[in-house]
């Protein structure tokens, strides 16, 4: 008993001592994934944003694309940042940036209640840049430049540009602009 | 970019502009790197016949973490000039 006793008043503090001297390291440990944690959640929602962003360009100018595609005629819009396309029958479509209440600025096509961008709830995507220019008006007309460009607003750094360019011959309409 | 160098073909072959051999890239220089990705574009135009031409795009890309490449042909024909009535 007395021995027990003896074994027993040696090891007092050892379990204090080694708490102590654990705690920091653990707290370190913990400190460490809490930051790689937090980082991979930061690189993961920037990702996320940007291919929100390329998304909605690229969808967007598409459908810009294949109605340019089929026209009959292209012209700027009523406004620089707006293409105005005309079918068949003389129909005319307007797509344009417009600055919705919340001041993001989205294409829309005809009218502010059809955007076809910031859809995305995370990336709030707002369009920085669109339009379209005849290239060569005078040694190539019909041939026409047209661009979107977007970036986040939840996210900086995450912008996308895409452009393309779309011929209509002018025997069909197109050197107009 | 495919698009843009097959519309660029299609208004020089109605101009009667169009050369076979290596036609240049017809964007702007700052589109061969977007998005993170350096894009490398190759055209080649065969004329097959009075005003008929193949037009052979490449496209390489080399990106932070995926290399591709596309290969797209088209054939282009000069439209005629109307005629008036």
């Amino acid at each position: 008993m007395k021995r027990v006793q003896q074994i027993k008043d040696g090891e007092a503090g050892l379990v204090l001592l080694e708490f102590l001297l654990a705690l920091p390291v653990l707290a370190v440990i913990l400190a460490g994934i809490a930051l790689g944690v937090t980082a991979a959640a930061k690189n993961y929602l920037a990702f996320r944003a940007q291919q929100e962003v390329q998304q909605e360009v690229q969808q967007s100018l598409v459908r810009v694309m294949d109605d340019c595609l089929s026209a009959s005629r292209l012209s700027r819009g009523n406004t620089n940042e707006s293409i105005k396309i005309y079918d068949e029958k003389g129909r005319a479509k307007q797509y344009f940036v417009n600055e919705d209440r919340k001041r993001v600025r989205k294409l829309v096509e005809n009218r502010p209640e059809q955007p076809m961008t910031g859809n995305h709830a995370w990336a709030m995507v707002a369009v920085t840049s669109f339009g379209i220019r005849e290239v060569d008006p005078v040694g190539r007309p019909g041939l026409y430049k047209i661009w979107l460009e977007a970036e986040s607003q939840r996210v900086k750094g995450a912008r996308y540009r895409l452009a393309t360019e779309v011929y209509l011959p002018p025997e069909r309409g197109g050197g107009t602009t | 970019m495919a698009r843009t160098q097959f519309a660029a073909a299609q208004a020089a072959a109605d101009c009667n502009a169009l050369v076979p051999g290596e036609f240049p890239w017809q964007g702007e220089g700052d589109e061969l790197s977007a998005g993170g990705n350096a894009y490398s574009v190759e055209t080649h135009i065969e004329g097959s016949g009075r005003g008929i031409y193949r037009v052979s795009v490449q496209i390489h890309w080399q990106g932070r973490d995926r290399d591709g490449g596309l290969n797209l042909e088209r054939e282009v024909v000069a439209h005629e000039k109307g005629t008036a009535d």
